[in-house]
């Protein structure tokens, strides 16, 4: 597989993960283009990993963990109009909860909230995450419990649903 | 579950990712930018090459580089007996008016633009000014310039003189004084009475004189104090690139790396199908004599119909004639 085919049929699914660690489209794609200009220029070695996508997962996972706050603070401060995310059109309970969730994902450390993307959403095994983090299974564990009590804590809602089944 | 929430709440929210077409694009652009960049940072062998081109006006002596085998036989010893193109070799200068402080890829609008030429015959390096404002289509070539980059402007320099272009150079003011200072200054004749327009207060009197690299760099922007306007700088550019040949004529390769490497991120090359080590073994070749500034046909509009006999003298190997019947076009 050459550079051309891998974006040409990766990179939608890229720019989702992307979008699910950062949070917001314009982050989302400037950590894609990072890494995917660095992934074309040393293509050969993305190659020889012979996991071309996990090879760019684990640079977009970099990248974003690395995000200096300098570069929030550029963000936020100096976009004058903050990108919203697309209304949505139907409100329902449902909606609103997982919006709420979204939201609270944007409080948690980097590495956590890295790690229930890979594990929620990209369905990977802790020993996969692991390699992607580049830590210890038992460190992504960690990050995980972690996470999710945090997002209980704020999820009064949840938790009483939870407890009512 | 919470575990269900999460993974709801992600899927639900996969319509916030950006549009694969348009990072594709960005990608694209970015991946060019740094490319350049790292032509331009990389090193030795490419600065080299530019100050070769700048110096020379153009660098390789076919005859005495050239062996059978013309495009074909490039790329051999390390000797300087490679073999090199018989054909005659022809680059695009670039000076911009991007000046120090600013991004080194910030856009920017050529100042200068010259074409650097060595016939098939070898002997002699040409410089032929391109007058900026000539007209490509509905706008101005240092226009199209801004707008298109080095690749819109060859292409539209080509269209109009339907020579072929070999390679490029771009060269910001930044990197023009850099130049100019690492060589020591650069020597100078003014040849009619020219008013700073960026710096207050500063004239540059008739006469030759010394200048460092910011003064240089001053009086090569100038056009609005000159009776002749743009046309006359073309010509101090042209006197410009004569002068650091005769600096930089002899020197050996280390020094002018040296020299050259002071330029970084200021300048940008295209070398086509070409190598430096070909460039540079060929430029010890020339002497100062045997470059030779050209202005086109051209008035204060732009080229007259006159430029069409210099561009098919170019094509047909025929400068000397046409330099011999032009005394007065020669600088």
């Amino acid at each position: 597989m050459n550079y051309d085919e891998f974006a040409a049929t990766r990179l939608p699914a890229l720019l989702r993960f992307a979008v699910m660690l950062t949070g917001d489209p314009d982050t989302a794609a400037d950590v894609v283009q990072d890494a995917m200009v660095k992934a074309q220029v040393a293509w050969r070695r993305v190659i020889a990993s012979e996991q071309p996508d996990r090879y760019v997962r684990r640079m977009i996972t970099n990248t974003y963990i690395d995000q200096r706050r300098g570069s929030w603070l550029r963000r936020v401060v100096l976009r004058a109009d903050p990108a919203e995310p697309p209304a949505v059109r139907d409100h329902g309970e449902a909606t609103a909860e997982r919006d709420h969730v979204w939201s609270l994902l944007a409080t948690l450390p980097r590495q956590q909230r890295a790690a229930l993307v890979l594990r929620y959403y990209e369905n990977l095994r802790d020993a996969e995450i692991a390699d992607v983090l580049g830590c210890s299974v038992g460190t992504v564990r960690g990050y995980i419990s972690r996470a999710l009590a945090t997002l209980r804590l704020d999820l009064p809602a949840v938790l009483s649903e939870e407890s009512a089944r | 579950m919470i575990e269900e929430l999460l993974r709801e709440t992600f899927t639900s929210h996969e319509t916030l990712a950006p549009a694969p077409d348009e990072v594709r694009a960005r990608i694209a652009a970015a991946a060019r930018r740094r490319q350049w960049r790292r032509m331009s940072i990389g090193g030795t062998a490419v600065a080299l090459v530019a100050l070769v081109l700048l110096g020379a006006g153009t660098l390789v002596r076919p005859d005495v580089l050239s062996r059978p085998g013309g495009l074909g036989g490039l790329g051999g010893g390390p000797d300087g007996t490679r073999p090199v193109p018989s054909t005659p070799i022809t680059f695009l200068l670039v000076g911009t008016d991007r000046r120090a402080g600013t991004d080194a890829n910030e856009l920017a609008r050529a100042d200068a633009i010259v074409l650097a030429h060595l016939p098939a015959g070898g002997g002699a390096a040409y410089l032929i000014s391109i007058p900026r404002d000539e007209l490509a289509g509905a706008e101005k070539l240092n226009g199209v310039y801004a707008r298109g980059g080095v690749a819109a402007l060859r292409a539209a320099v080509t269209a109009r003189t339907r020579i072929p272009i070999d390679g490029t150079l771009e060269l910001d003011l930044a990197g023009l004084a850099s130049i100019v200072d690492a060589v020591g200054g650069v020597d100078l004749c003014v040849d009619g009475r020219v008013v700073s327009y960026h710096r207050p207060g500063v004239v540059y009197e008739p006469g030759c004189r010394h200048f460092t690299g910011m003064e240089a760099t001053d009086y090569l922007r100038q056009r609005m104090s000159m009776p002749d306007g743009d046309l006359g700088r073309q010509r101090h550019n042209r006197q410009f690139l004569e002068a650091m040949y005769t600096k930089v004529a002899g020197a050996d390769l280390a020094t002018l790396a040296n020299i050259a490497r002071k330029a970084d991120g200021r300048l940008r090359l295209d070398l086509g199908v070409f190598k430096m080590a070909e460039l540079f073994a060929a430029v010890r070749g020339l002497s100062p004599g045997d470059v030779i500034g050209i202005e086109p046909p051209a008035t204060f509009e732009g080229l007259t119909p006159a430029a069409v006999d210099l561009w098919t003298a170019v094509t047909a190997g025929t400068l000397p004639q046409w330099v011999a019947a032009n005394p007065g076009r020669v600088s």
